[in-house]
């Protein structure tokens, strides 16, 4: 089972397209772990339109680096929000392979950010989860 | 003859001969030669901000604006023809970043983009009250703006540029390895069409085959 400091990739369907053609896929940390509950944080790609737009408030971007983290470009981690699972089970295997966690400050610096205002907590759907990535499991 | 310099007219010129599509955009070709200029300038070398002015939809080299506009075929051909001649010197790794991140995004996110650059923002208020012709000045590049370049430089890495092709479909532009870029299957373009509406993904959109043969989109 992952834990805090893992970083995970997880696939998630595109509406109207079949999964068979297409998926997103997404980073995200883990930064909590609590019996069967799993709270993450979501890593996306830093593009030009993140610079012109502010609404993400609170974040961390990092180059890749690793011996602080697994990215293999430029990543912004938002930490307006979290993302948690409550029956869930997450096999190592789905942990990123070139690193698979974040070092101790950046996993710091994350808690750090989500505890500046609050964030906003979102449930991830579990059933999507399961949808696409055959070895999350329920628990 | 076109009112534009040697530098901007070998620039025009190479990027007809390189990426034709981004120089048949006026918008585009002004965000061209702003950002490959500004890349100059925080690379440390000679930087051309004549004639710079202030449009509501970001930098613009006036002269350049225009020929582009009154005199296009003339145009087209003198910078082809001052290009080609080679006297005037390109970074040609430069030329390369700055016409792929152009092409990877549409219009409107390089205007949103160039809104961010304190070199334009600092004369945004007489631009949007409808003034014409305000000069800006290379003074006013900043740290914002030196920032800004850098989190670009980050983003469009030579390894990318150098290994990868656009698809354009629509508003979106797809960013494939070029091993990638060889399997695609009709079906694929198909389903390339159906993300192009989708609007929660945002260029540049990266894009992996995966060992299933299906799109993994970033």
């Amino acid at each position: 089972m992952i834990d805090r400091k893992d970083v995970v990739t997880i696939r998630i369907p595109f509406p109207n397209i079949s999964s068979d053609l297409a998926v997103r896929s997404h980073m995200y940390i883990c930064h909590h772990t609590k019996q069967r509950l799993k709270k993450f944080v979501k890593c996306q790609s830093l593009k030009p339109y993140m610079l012109a737009n502010k609404t993400i408030k609170h974040f961390i971007d990092e180059v890749p680096n690793l011996k602080r983290n697994p990215f293999s470009k430029p990543t912004r981690i938002d930490c307006d929000k979290e993302f948690y699972t409550t029956n869930l089970r997450y096999p190592l295997s789905l942990r990123t392979t070139t690193r698979p966690d974040v070092c101790d400050n950046l996993i710091q610096m994350v808690e750090l950010k989500l505890g500046c205002d609050g964030c906003d907590s979102n449930a991830l759907n579990e059933q999507e989860m399961l949808q696409l990535n055959s070895c999350v499991s329920r628990i | 003859m076109p009112n534009s310099n040697k530098r901007k007219l070998a620039l025009c010129g190479w990027l007809q001969e390189h990426q034709r599509e981004v120089y048949e955009s006026s918008l585009k070709l002004q965000k061209f030669l702003f950002f490959y200029e500004v890349f100059s300038k925080t690379e440390g070398e000679n930087a051309d901000f004549r004639n710079l002015q202030g449009y509501e939809r970001g930098p613009v080299f006036s002269a350049v604006y225009g020929d582009y506009k009154h005199e296009k075929p003339e145009l087209d051909q003198v910078s082809l023809s001052i290009h080609q001649d080679g006297l005037v010197k390109i970074n040609q790794d430069r030329a390369q970043k700055t016409s792929f991140m152009v092409k990877s995004l549409t219009e409107n996110e390089l205007t949103d983009l160039t809104h961010m650059f304190h070199i334009w923002r600092a004369k945004e208020d007489r631009i949007m009250s409808g003034e014409r012709n305000v000069p800006l000045s290379e003074k006013d590049f900043n740290e914002n703006d030196e920032e800004l370049i850098s989190q670009i430089n980050a983003i469009y890495t030579k390894e990318l540029v150098q290994n990868s092709i656009i698809v354009s479909v629509g508003e979106k532009n797809f960013v494939f390895s070029s091993d990638d870029y060889n399997k695609l299957t009709e079906k694929h373009h198909e389903a390339l069409l159906g993300l192009s509406t989708n609007p929660e993904i945002n260029n540049p959109v990266f894009v992996e085959i995966d060992k299933r043969g299906r799109l993994i989109v970033d």
